[in-house]
């Protein structure tokens, strides 16, 4: 049984699409106690989304609500009415965390902001997801991760070769929100753990706009000392200009492999070596790094024909004990059967809500004591309404009076 | 000012962005890191002074700043005995050992989990790898480019697929800095745990475990369908089922994003603010159903409207559009964001270069209580070895007697 860290811990998320859930649901995985509220009629609006690029989505095997939805339990309420207040005030006195994504104004018009929190419990940490943070002149604005995290934030700029029509797509479903998700589980990691020590509560912000920023830290902290900044060059094949052992290599069956060998020095013997080219090392136009990059272009010539006489599958294999810093370039269905990603209890199973065979989902980037997390599906809409207004001690004759004014579900 | 890990100590023995970047956010957040660095060579990034082909101030250097700002130095030969006797002194009153050692090194050094729980058996031991620690490539190394972007399949399926090589990872950094902030999350999560239950864990993060989980929406359905993800060739406007989605050209050649998955909702926001009102009464285009019969006709009608007219215009003019939207930014126009400014997502710190403006670097994505975290540069190397060392109580000569050997520096 794995460790869970956050065992006891209880979430009240009121939160849509990927991204807040998404902190959600890897709470959920390390332990916590994740009630989703729902709309008793529309439930989160990403449970609507039932074509993805033209595939059709059944329902009750819904990866785009697993991913971020798996472990919780969920309860309808419609926080428009003053009863669904009553009831989110009753299961806030009881949490440790409020995760939201709602926008100020409707986090205002439906009195769940955070002075209305913590009048029922002071000591909740107040959690906010955003698109452009909580500050601001836009912060009353919403967004995507494809509108915010990928265009806004200059990584769709800096990723698009000039000689592109356009920008390119993120290209990948919730990409931004899944990184975001991860680091707003970590920011209220951190606050519980400073809540526990000091006995004082914080409200936290991560948006899809920090969480950019962040992730391009490292180059914008360049353009920002420099101002150098170089867009992404169109995609080439065989070795840089400059050094043979760096660049992208086709395979017999048309793989790519990537060389990294940023610095050949004391690699060229190895290298050449594994790529069946042991006589190379020898030859004086290649046995000095000088040498090797004065003749780049014809070492590539050696090297770009050497990976095409043997499939993918070989290189991948053979370059395991290579010492330079190589990868295959690896396609997504790749990537599921990769050893070393199922080694490290990458994927994790869950059932699916019809009963069928089980659903593999992508586990959380953390692992405590080498110990894969379990989980288990995201519930249906409004699916544990009853049995957790009944473990708070709710009588059923209120539940049934919400019931019927529509306030639950 | 909120610091939630103040009071808590973190070693590191770390090299190159990742887990540096990790220690950098935790020193954010209020700990006490301490960075061990080889006596002679120092943290290997202090090695790269270079940026696009000019040389880069080693007192003032940015890439070395974003992921080492907060710490202190000490220069430490972890590879003689005097050297690890000390340093299980330091490790007694450490709450954390953070590390992107190889398991090889790890033992070699004596730094492994079983050497440093003899020294603190309540040290919570955080390792950042490139493939995890277990399966058959444990005791490989990897770069974000080969590891998150190659083997993830990030670079394959945000790539058009009509390249056969996939683009480069232009935005440096991107999976060192996303995979450091999951690992900062996980050591949280991990403190919380100890000082809830009292007990230690180990915690793990790698390359392919965040880049599992950033693609997890995809790969999830990647599992599901079989379908692997490849991104699109980008051209100009809309799509015949989309109309409304995609990358508009303005008057100064550059892109806007459109982004109205819910057209119904947003078209008529939409006509009004692109001056061509009349669209909404026209039956062919003020319907999702009706717009998708005429997708290219609109996409077209769309595609003048944007490109009469530059896109410091649309960035004003579309403020109040209820729809989402986003100018494609660079990385300059980022860096001086009003919206990300007035979110304090960057920093300036004092550098030890004589002389020269505040450096500017990227906070980290989380936010507590509204307070922008504050830090101090990053340390020279070996900058603090006697301050650590006498706060450890080590006097005088025995400091003298370790500088001497060269064990410390």
């Amino acid at each position: 049984m794995a460790t869970k860290v956050m065992q006891g811990v209880r979430i009240l998320e009121v939160a849509q699409f990927t991204f807040t859930p998404a902190a959600g649901a890897i709470l959920a995985d390390w332990g916590a106690d994740v009630i989703k509220v729902e709309h008793p009629v529309r439930g989160d609006t990403q449970r609507g989304f039932l074509n993805m690029g033209g595939v059709k989505l059944d329902p009750l095997r819904h990866t785009l609500i697993e991913h971020p939805n798996r472990g919780k339990r969920s309860i309808g309420i419609d926080l428009a009415t003053p009863e669904g207040q009553e009831v989110l005030y009753e299961l806030a006195k009881t949490a440790d965390v409020f995760l939201t994504n709602y926008l100020p104004q409707h986090r205002q018009k439906n009195k769940f902001d955070v002075e209305h929190i913590r009048a029922v419990n002071p000591d909740i940490i107040y959690a906010r997801g955003s698109a452009l943070g909580n500050k601001g002149p836009e912060r009353h604005v919403g967004g995507f991760d494809g509108s915010v995290f990928w265009n806004r934030s200059g990584i769709a700029h800096a990723m698009s070769p000039a000689e592109l029509d356009g920008p390119l797509s993120q290209g990948m479903p919730a990409f931004g929100d899944s990184i975001g998700g991860m680091f707003i589980a970590g920011g209220i990691s951190a606050a519980l753990y400073h809540r526990k020590v000091t006995g004082e509560t914080t409200e936290m912000d991560v948006s899809l706009l920090s969480t950019a920023w962040w992730a391009s830290g490292a180059l914008l902290s360049q353009v920002m000392e420099t101002d150098i900044y170089s867009p992404n060059s169109m995609p080439s094949s065989g070795s840089s200009p400059v050094n043979p052992f760096m660049g992208n290599f086709k395979t017999s069956d048309d793989g790519w492999i990537n060389l990294l060998v940023l610095s050949p020095t004391g690699l060229i013997k190895d290298t050449f070596e594994h790529l069946g080219l042991p006589e190379l090392a020898d030859d004086p136009r290649f046995s000095e790094p000088l040498k090797l990059f004065e003749n780049a272009a014809i070492a590539s010539g050696y090297i770009v024909h050497a990976f095409a006489q043997k499939p993918f599958e070989y290189w991948r294999q053979h370059l395991k004990t290579m010492k330079g810093q190589w990868a295959p370039i690896q396609t997504m269905r790749e990537l599921l059967t990769d050893d070393q990603t199922v080694a490290n209890d990458m994927i994790i199973e869950v059932e699916g809500a019809d009963g069928g065979a089980p659903m593999r989902l992508v586990r959380g980037p953390v692992q405590w004591n080498g110990e894969p997390l379990e989980t288990t599906r995201a519930p249906q809409a409004s699916e544990h309404t009853e049995l957790i207004l009944m473990e708070m001690g709710i009588e059923w004759d209120r539940i049934e009076a919400w019931k019927a004014k529509g306030a639950i579900a | 000012m909120t610091k939630v890990l103040a009071g808590y100590r973190v070693l590191e023995v770390a090299q190159f962005t990742f887990v540096p970047s990790c220690g950098g956010l935790l020193a954010d957040w209020g700990a006490d890191v301490i960075k061990i660095e080889h006596p002679v060579r120092g943290d290997a990034q202090r090695g790269f002074v270079q940026w696009s082909g000019k040389p880069v101030d080693p007192d003032h250097n940015p890439m070395l700043e974003h992921s080492n700002r907060g710490k202190r130095s000490i220069g430490l030969d972890l590879a003689t005995a005097d050297g690890q006797a000390l340093f299980y002194e330091m490790a007694a009153s450490a709450d954390v050992f953070l590390t992107n050692m190889l398991p090889g090194d790890r033992q070699k050094l004596k730094i492994d989990v079983e050497h440093l729980r003899k020294a603190n058996p309540n040290i919570i031991y955080a390792r950042g790898s490139a493939y995890g620690d277990k399966g058959p490539d444990r005791d490989r190394g990897g770069f974000d480019v080969t590891a998150f972007w190659s083997h993830g399949a990030i670079g394959w399926s945000l790539t058009p697929d009509r390249f056969e090589v996939p683009l480069m990872m232009s935005v440096g950094g991107m999976g060192d800095s996303t995979s450091g902030a999951n690992l900062a999350g996980g050591i949280t999560g991990a403190l919380l745990h100890r000082e809830r239950t009292g007990e230690a864990l180990e915690v793990d993060v790698s390359l392919i475990s965040s880049a599992w989980w950033s693609s997890g929406q995809g790969t999830a359905m990647a599992a599901l369908n079989g379908n692997e993800f490849r991104n699109t060739m980008p051209t100009p406007g809309g799509s015949e089922f989309m109309p409304l989605m995609g990358f508009f050209v303005t008057a100064d050649k550059r892109a806007l994003a459109l982004f109205l998955m819910q057209p119904d909702l947003h078209c008529r926001s939409l006509y009004e603010h692109l001056g061509l009102p009349e669209l909404a009464e026209d039956e062919r285009y003020n319907s999702f159903a009706a717009m998708r019969a005429n997708g290219l006709a609109l996409s077209d009608l769309v595609a003048q409207a944007v490109g009469a007219q530059p896109l410091a215009f649309w960035k004003e003019r579309l403020k109040s559009f209820t729809g989402q939207w986003a100018a494609v930014q660079n990385s300059v126009e980022l860096a001086n964001d009003p919206q990300a400014l007035a979110n304090d997502m960057m920093i300036e710190v004092e550098t030890a270069a004589a002389d020269a403006a505040p450096l500017k670097l990227v906070r980290g994505p989380v936010q507590f209580n509204h307070q922008p975290t504050r830090t101090t540069r990053g340390p020279q190397a070996f900058e603090h070895t006697e301050t650590v060392l006498m706060e450890l109580g080590l006097d005088w000569e025995r400091i003298e007697s370790l500088k001497a050997a060269g064990t410390i520096a």
